[in-house]
Parts: structure tokens; C-alpha cells; sequence
């Protein structure tokens, strides 16, 4: 039996015995005081009347007594009633008692067992959930890192190809502009050759012929008119 | 313009020959007419004079004697005592304004030398012979263009060869050079197939 199916039973046990002590009690004082009362009285009265009065009061305190005898047997009488009220009140409720804390604890065990379906149901669901998040996370994740693989490989090659396509500007605009430069310039540069060679090699005859070429052409041309 | 001016222009080929046939004239002249006057002819005098400057041993070259003897008789009219110094002046003011074309050559006439082997040199006709080369030059000029021109010749190495001209401030190229760069195009087309 539980502590506090226990202190049920005790205190249903005790109310009765205790109701019936306290009456008991009170009937005890209340015949004394009335004794005591009646013996002070038998004090004050004359001897006289004492004869009279003694029978008198001999005649009460027999009632009295028998009062008193007979509450006692009453309250004996109740006592044991109430001990009996008492007793089957408490194996009432000490069974009703076992009853509901039975029906209780079954009730209770039902439920912590419903608890704990649910717990675990709740976990398996949970884990489920989890386990789907998860998937699909790493599966975007994987989605998302080879788009972003590809995108950066696709721009990184632009990258170079244009690095290339620019390089090869370069290289062919720094072409042209040397040629050009050379083209601009191969005649001085024949000039130099020429007169570091020609003029060395040509005979006086040769450098005549030239010079009279010259002044030939410039009488054609009218030059000294 | 005096006729012995034309006669000295048509004589000499530059500024400064005639200048210093004008001297030599100049020269001559005061010896006819100061030195002894009673000449019958300018031939005697001349005679006179190269007989006096042979003595005196002068520094007068024998062209100057062979250049007088080319002078006519006519021309001397034009002298007389009183009036020597104003005419030479005239005629020195003539040659100095005379029109003078100048000539570039890419080669000094008088110190020409090729680096050409010997046999080479043996091998081209004429090599060996030397040339006026300013007087072939000056001779083409007084022939072609005006017998009474001067001409001035100039060193321009950068020519490479032929000639370039100047006159009247007017300067037109006519050497290797320009040749160069007036067929530009076509040296650049031509070279540009070894580019390739």
C-alpha cells in the first residue's frame, strides 16, 4: 500500500476513535463536575436534613450512577460501533483505495506506455524527417556545387580565351607597328647601307654617269628655267 | 650686261674663278694702261705683260695668260683710263649677281678613291682615267642650261650618289637617294616577300 493510501486509512481509522474518546471524555468531566457539585452541596446542607437528603442524594447519585453507567455502556456501546463504522469504513476504503490506486497505476501504466509510443513514434518520424532533410540538403548541395563547378570552369576558359585573344592583339598590333616601323624607316636604313657600300664600290666613271643622270633628268623637268 | 662679263661667265665655271679672272684682268689692264700705254695692239701688250710677270716671278698660273689671250680686242673698248675702276666694279657686281646653280655630289672630285680589288679596277674600261670632273661638270651646265652660269660644287655624302641641284634658293633631289624613296613602294613589296 502506498504512503498516501496509508495515511487515508489512518486518518479515516482515527477520526471515529477520536470522535468517540473526545465524547467519552466530556461525559467523564461533565459526571464528575456534577458529583463534585452535588458533594459540595451534601457539604452545605444541615445534619437534619441530612438523613433526607442523604437519601435523597443517595437516591440521585444511584440515578446518577446509573446514568453514568449507563453512558458509559453507551459510550462503550458507541465506541465499539464506532470502531466497527470505522473498521469496514476503512477496509472500504482501503479497498477502494487499492481499487483506485490499482486502477491508477494501471491507468498510469497505460499511459506512460502511450508515452512512450508516442516518444518513439515521434523519434522514428523525426529521424525520418531528418534523414529526408538531410538527403535533399546534400543533394542540392551537390546540384548546387557542380553548377557552380561548371559555371566557374566555363569562366575561367572565357577568361583565358579572351587573356589569349588579347595577347594575341598585342603580339599582332606589335607586329604591324615594328613592320611598319621598318617600312618607315628601310629607306633610311638603305640610305646607310648605300653609303657605307655604293659609294666605295661605284668607279668615278660609275658615280659620273649617275650625276649626269641627274642632271639630265632636271633639264627634262625644266628645273633651271 | 658688259660683253666681257659674258665673256668671263662663258669662260669660267665658278663664282670664284671669275672673280679671279677678273683680277688677272684687272691686273692686265693696269699694266696696259699704266704701266706703258703706247701699245699698238692688246696682243703686244699682253706679250709685255707675260714677259714682265715672268720676270718678276709672280704667282700668276699659265691659264690666266691663256685665258687673256682668249679676250677680243673688242671687248677692251669698253676700258679706258678714266674709267677702269668704275667698270671692273660693274662688271665684279655682274659676275657677283650672276645666277649660280648648286651642285651636291656624293663624293669629293678631287680626293675620289674606290675601295674596288685592283683586278676589278683593270677589268672596267676607263677606270684609270682621270676626269675633270668640274670642268665636265660646268661644261655640261654652260651647254644645257645658260653658257653664262656658274655652277658651286658641295659635298653631301647622304646622297649616296648622283647629284642634287640648288638655284635661285629652289633645291630638287635627283641622287641615289631620292630614287629610293621615290620607288618606296615598290622596295618595301619587294622586301616584304623576304618578310614572308
Amino acid at each position: 500500500m502506498s504512503a498516501q493510501a496509508l495515511l487515508i486509512y489512518l486518518l479515516f481509522a482515527l477520526i471515529p476513535t477520536t470522535v468517540s474518546l473526545i465524547l467519552l471524555v466530556k461525559e467523564y468531566i461533565k459526571n464528575r463536575k456534577h458529583r463534585l457539585k452535588i458533594d459540595e452541596l451534601s457539604k452545605r446542607l444541615p445534619e437534619n436534613l441530612d438523613l433526607n437528603s442523604q437519601n435523597l442524594l443517595y437516591s440521585a447519585q444511584k440515578k446518577a450512577d446509573e446514568i453514568v453507567s449507563q453512558a458509559e455502556m453507551d459510550a462503550l456501546k458507541i465506541t465499539a460501533e464506532s470502531k466497527m463504522i470505522s473498521r469496514s469504513f476503512e477496509q472500504q476504503t482501503e479497498k477502494n483505495i487499492e481499487q483506485h490506486i490499482a486502477e491508477a497505476d494501471n491507468e498510469y501504466r497505460k499511459f506512460l506506455q502511450f508515452l512512450e509510443q508516442q516518444s518513439q513514434n515521434s523519434q522514428e518520424e523525426t529521424q525520418e524527417v531528418f534523414k529526408q532533410k538531410v538527403s535533399e540538403m546534400l543533394l542540392k548541395f551537390d546540384q548546387s556545387l557542380s553548377e557552380f563547378l561548371s559555371s566557374s570552369q566555363q569562366k575561367s576558359m572565357q577568361a583565358l580565351e579572351l587573356e589569349i585573344r588579347s595577347a594575341r592583339e598585342l603580339i599582332d598590333n606589335y607586329k604591324v607597328s615594328q613592320l611598319k616601323i621598318i617600312d618607315e624607316n628601310i629607306i633610311a636604313v638603305l640610305e646607310r647601307t648605300l653609303s657605307l657600300v655604293i659609294k666605295k664600290k661605284l668607279t668615278l666613271n660609275d658615280q659620273m654617269d649617275l650625276v649626269f643622270e641627274g642632271l639630265e633628268k632636271a633639264k627634262i623637268e625644266k628645273f633651271f628655267s | 650686261m658688259h660683253h666681257i662679263t659674258e665673256h668671263i661667265l662663258a669662260t669660267s665655271f665658278t663664282k670664284k674663278e671669275a672673280l679671279k679672272r677678273l683680277g688677272s684682268l684687272k691686273a692686265f689692264l693696269d699694266f696696259k694702261f699704266f704701266y706703258k700705254n703706247n701699245y699698238q695692239s692688246i696682243k703686244q701688250a699682253m706679250d709685255e705683260y707675260s714677259k714682265v710677270t715672268n720676270e718678276e716671278k709672280t704667282k700668276i698660273d699659265k691659264i690666266d695668260y691663256a685665258w687673256l689671250y682668249t679676250i677680243n680686242e673688242q671687248m677692251f673698248l669698253d676700258f679706258k683710263p678714266e674709267n677702269i675702276q668704275q667698270v671692273l666694279s660693274e662688271i665684279e657686281q655682274e659676275i657677283v649677281n650672276q645666277k649660280i646653280v648648286i651642285i651636291y655630289l656624293s663624293f669629293d672630285p678631287e680626293n675620289y678613291q674606290s675601295t674596288l680589288e685592283l683586278s676589278e679596277i683593270a677589268n672596267t674600261a676607263n677606270s684609270f682615267e682621270l676626269r675633270d670632273v668640274p670642268h665636265e661638270i660646268g661644261n655640261w651646265c654652260k651647254a644645257n642650261i645658260d653658257k653664262k652660269i656658274l655652277m658651286e660644287i658641295k659635298i653631301d655624302p647622304n646622297i649616296i650618289g648622283g647629284c642634287a641641284l640648288s638655284i635661285n634658293g629652289v633645291y630638287k633631289d635627283y641622287s641615289v637617294r631620292a630614287r629610293m624613296v621615290e620607288n618606296k613602294d615598290a622596295i618595301i613589296k619587294s622586301l616584304s616577300e623576304f618578310k614572308r
